[in-house]
């Protein structure tokens, strides 16, 4: 019997505005709940990389050009945010915390798997193309003219 | 607490709450609110909100210094002057009428408060000259989800005065001797 395979389609989906049981404050959040082993994965060092500018230098150690070598728990509330919303996937949280250079990093999760968060301000995700699920009004959209639009309703 | 800087940093929702808002409008502090939210409840000046950007790094122990500097100039320069065909006009009452009445030619209508020119500009893209007028001093909410669409269109002008009355002062049409000083 041929068993067709599905590609299975992964999806940033954003709700805009007040919601429910989100997480609002990361930072608070990921102080009481991060896992060092979070620090060293792959994915985390580069992410900490990019929007902080900082290196990994071990699981509890990071390089940072502003403060020295810091803790985990003094990276930059957006980078917290998306390190929490990487690895704990049944959450949703604020993304609200996180500025545009975070944006590429959601959109890159949102193609490898199902994420979901909150955000109450227009988050700028740039002028290419993308695909994100707008959970108030059950839409797709495509670009930031098409976000906008929809998402001004709500913030 | 009278006289006094206030700075909230953020992860604290309740600076959206009507209960802050009330609160503080009562006080004579300065409030420094560091948040991405608009907060529609507070009338904000668009001239009072600013981003935080990594400009220079002073040594090896000095931090980044970080430079405030004003979010929202829409991006783009204007070409002066502008020669509008329509004009929206936040206010419904005397600054709607002012307008109306010193540009007779134009076509002037009221967005019926600042919160609808989102509506309006979000309805159909806007493809004559369009000048949109609203209250500066207040206008700080709306800016988040306005500045794409003058950003992308070229047919769309903001003019953002402090408010109808700051215009009137300053046209030189009222005379006092502490005009000077707004």
């Amino acid at each position: 019997m041929a068993c067709r395979m599905e590609k299975r389609i992964f999806m940033l989906k954003i709700y805009f505005g007040d919601m429910a049981d989100v997480i609002y404050n990361t930072s608070v959040y990921f102080k009481n709940r991060y896992r060092r082993e979070w620090i060293t994965d792959p994915n985390t060092v580069k992410m900490i990389r990019d929007v902080d500018s900082s290196k990994v230098l071990g699981n509890g150690a990071i390089d940072s050009p502003v403060l020295g070598v810091i803790s985990p728990t003094e990276l930059s509330g957006g980078v917290k945010t998306l390190i929490l919303i990487d690895h704990i996937s049944e959450k949703v949280f604020n993304a609200s915390n996180c500025g545009d250079n975070c944006a590429k990093w959601l959109l890159k999760m949102g193609r490898e798997k199902d994420i979901t968060v909150n955000l109450r301000h227009i988050m700028d995700f740039g002028d290419e193309e993308f695909e994100i699920y707008i959970m108030n009004t059950e839409e797709i959209v495509r670009n930031m003219d098409e976000l906008v639009r929809i998402a001004g309703r709500y913030v | 607490m009278s006289n006094t800087i206030v700075f909230i940093d953020e992860g604290n929702a309740f600076v959206k709450s009507t209960e802050f808002a009330s609160e503080i409008k009562k006080t004579d502090n300065y409030y420094v609110i560091v948040t991405r939210e608009s907060l529609e409840i507070l009338p904000i000046s668009v001239d009072e909100i600013y981003g935080i950007r990594s400009s220079k790094k002073y040594g090896v122990l000095a931090p980044v210094y970080h430079e405030f500097y004003h979010i929202y100039d829409v991006g783009r320069y204007e070409e002066y002057p502008i020669r509008p065909r329509r004009l929206i006009v936040e206010d419904t009452n005397s600054g709607y009428e002012f307008f109306a009445a010193v540009s007779p030619k134009i076509m002037c209508e009221t967005a019926y408060g600042k919160s609808n020119i989102f509506n309006i500009l979000s309805e159909k893209k806007i493809e004559t000259h369009t000048l949109i007028v609203a209250d500066g001093a207040a206008f700080g909410s709306q800016m988040n989800r306005i500045e794409r669409f003058f950003k992308n269109n070229p047919f769309l002008h903001l003019y953002l005065p402090e408010s109808f009355e700051w215009v009137l002062l300053k046209a030189g049409i009222i005379k006092g001797s502490k005009l000077s000083c707004l």
